[in-house]
């Protein structure tokens, strides 16, 4: 099966102050159909920016090369006409906060039915009805009540179900969620990667979920690539990822993490030092400073992207828990 | 010794457009000496009003807020006398909280003076106090947009204990961070609370990083606290359904593929709280006791206690012995 989207070699340079800066870097994927896709890393590690790009919505000045064939197309070549058609109908994006996303002025009745009528042709009471459709789709209820209300009269919950059901209006088949649930509750969080689980179930929708909260990636994602300092360090099955990571930057992240059933009294393990910045990525692997097992290779070679014979996608020269 | 006591607690915002909205509605805790007491809870659940009103930034309708055993003082706008800043705050956004145009030392400094630190000593406590909480000594000369967020919140860290405090309240302190500055930064904490002796006040909606750093946690539902446990056996073994929802919802990084429980329902308008138990149209359990009564804080032993009518152990013998009577 050929994937939906196969990003290769994807790279983003943008322009700042002290000239252009790369922020992605060679980035490879695939997103297979009715797949979750999850991409981890640190804020600043390049994650939202490699999604931007694929939307052509990044600013002003902003380089891109590389290829994002999406059914067989590059979309990052497509011409500004065909790619609003593509933009909405086929891929769709729904950002974090859901406070910002949504026109504060506009009824969720207006936000919902406008670019249905402009991409399906649709007249104002097909429109409406596809809008109640997509609302109790979502589960908002009194879907009829909802067209007439604003967003700032629905929780932050019910906001990004709002967000998501007018990402869905033109049934993409391609969903992209930038920290959906960053800015939500526990429990309300759950609901939504439940909304996010049956839909991918049962219109076969793909989703590239981007968190940086692992716990998220596990429950729902069937592959996950890490992200750090613009590039994949590596990616693989969430199950191989999460329960045996290879990366050490892999293994870090996930020794930082609170552990519910971690022994009383022990510390969380930080990561030395912090994340570089963009402009001052160190050469080598990225992550050498602040690796424990970086060797003089690691600060001169950058490492490449191999395939392991589990399958999984690994950038490091020393391979420390490759006997595990 | 308590260092922080706040007893039968409550904050009513008013507002010309709506009826008065009782945020904190009769919360109890208390925090001792050197213990790490996390209060949790979904937003609007009133538990940054709790906070704001343990400092004295927000007034408080009735109850009392006790530290060291004294009243604390309402703030106003003379500065706090010495005792009454022996109580600090650390807010959630060190991208706010820190002044963008002073430097590192002189917001340090402001601390150390209320203190009443020598000015000759300043440079020496400030380059004490940022070696405490892991930043370089050098940072005093520095202004914040120079560090990254999780430095900057350890900065404000060093700030509130400049003061010399004998109880931080964080708001959130944690939760625009990243999961290692996260973990430095929880390290940090547990250390100031052991080594200093400090009574903190973590106030978080992330129950696993408060599951992983507090003694003792207290849950809120809209704006009173249904449990309260000591942080292992709350995690464990949940004595009130909000609790016991909480914890499933929170998503495992174990690669299981697992999805979290949902919380059916919302947060209800704080203005028109539900009847009885506030939290009983989203209960599983709910039964005709719960809409008509407002359940108790039952004293469970051993620390915990738990407002939830299914831990009545009277109730339930009544009902024990009426079952048996029936079947008899």
């Amino acid at each position: 099966m050929t994937p939906l989207l196969e990003v290769e070699e994807l790279t983003v340079t943008l322009p700042t102050n002290s000239g252009p800066t790369t922020i992605v870097d060679s980035v490879d994927y695939a997103v297979d159909e009715g797949e979750v896709f999850g991409v981890a890393g640190e804020s600043g590690s390049g994650k939202t920016i490699s999604v931007l790009a694929l939307m052509q919505l990044l600013p002003a000045g902003a380089k891109t090369t590389g290829r994002a064939r999406y059914d067989g197309n590059d979309i990052l070549t497509l011409s500004p006409r065909a790619l609003r058609r593509v933009r909405g109908t086929q891929l769709a994006m729904v950002f974090q906060d859901p406070m910002t996303s949504l026109h504060p002025m506009l009824s969720i009745g207006k936000q919902l039915t406008e670019h249905v009528r402009l991409h399906e042709r649709l007249r104002r009471r097909g429109a409406e009805k596809r809008a109640l459709e997509l609302l109790d789709e979502v589960r908002i209820p009194d879907p009829a009540r909802a067209l007439q209300a604003f967003p700032h009269q629905f929780s932050g919950g019910m906001r990004q179900r709002i967000a998501i059901a007018i990402a869905l209006a033109c049934r993409p088949r391609l969903l992209i969620a930038d920290e959906p649930t960053t800015a939500l509750d526990v429990t309300v969080q759950a609901g939504i990667l439940r909304l996010l689980d049956r839909l991918r179930r049962e219109s076969g929708l793909s989703v590239v979920l981007i968190s940086h909260d692992l716990g998220v990636l596990s429950s729902i994602a069937d592959h996950v690539a890490v992200f750090y300092a613009g590039r994949i360090v590596e990616s693989g099955t969430t199950r191989d990822l999460l329960r045996s990571p290879r990366h050490p930057y892999t293994r870090a992240l996930l020794d930082a993490l609170p552990h519910p059933e971690a022994v009383e009294g022990t510390a969380l393990v930080a990561i030395p030092g912090s994340p570089p910045t963009p402009r001052a990525r160190p050469a080598g692997c990225a992550f050498h400073p602040r690796c424990p097992y970086a060797t003089e290779r690691s600060t001169i070679e950058v490492p490449e992207l191999r395939r392991l014979a589990d399958g999984r996608l690994l950038a490091c020269h020393v391979d420390p828990f490759a006997a595990e | 010794m308590r260092a922080l006591e706040i007893r039968d607690l409550e904050v009513v915002y008013r507002d010309r457009g709506r009826g008065p909205v009782r945020a904190v509605a009769g919360a109890s805790l208390s925090v001792e000496r050197g213990q790490i007491v996390g209060l949790v809870g979904e937003s609007g659940c009133g538990k940054s009003s709790l906070a704001k009103a343990a400092v004295g930034l927000v007034p408080r309708e009735a109850g009392d807020v006790l530290l060291d055993g004294r009243p604390l003082a309402p703030l106003r706008r003379k500065a706090r006398s010495r005792d009454d800043a022996r109580v600090q705050m650390v807010f959630q956004n060190p991208f706010a909280s820190l002044n963008p145009r002073r430097t590192v030392g002189a917001q340090i400094a402001d601390g150390l003076t209320l203190a009443g630190t020598q000015r000759r000593r300043h440079a020496a406590e400030a380059a004490a106090l940022l070696a405490e909480v892991g930043i370089a000594a050098s940072a005093v000369e520095r202004y914040p947009h120079q560090f990254s967020g999780g430095q900057r919140q350890r900065i404000a860290i060093a700030r509130a204990l400049a003061a010399d405090p004998s109880v931080v309240v964080l708001d959130e302190p944690l939760s625009s961070l990243d999961a290692s500055a996260q973990a430095q930064a929880a390290n940090v904490l547990v250390r100031l609370a052991r080594e200093r002796g400090l009574a903190l006040l973590l106030i978080s909606h992330d129950l696993g990083i408060v599951n992983h750093v507090a003694d003792v946690v207290s849950v809120m539902y809209l704006g009173v606290v249904v449990e309260t446990a000591p942080t292992r056996q709350l995690w464990q073994a949940p004595q009130h359904p909000y609790t016991e929802a909480l914890v499933a919802a929170i998503p495992r990084p174990d690669g299981s593929g697992t999805l979290p429980d949902a919380l059916s329902g919302e947060v209800p308008d704080p203005a028109q709280p539900p009847s009885g138990c506030r939290f009983h149209p989203r209960c599983p359990y709910v039964f005709d006791r719960c809409p008509a009564e407002v359940p108790p804080l039952y004293d469970l032993g051993g620390g915990r206690t738990s407002a939830c009518f299914l831990r009545d152990t009277g109730a339930i013998a009544d009902v024990e012995a009426r079952l048996t009577k029936e079947s008899a």
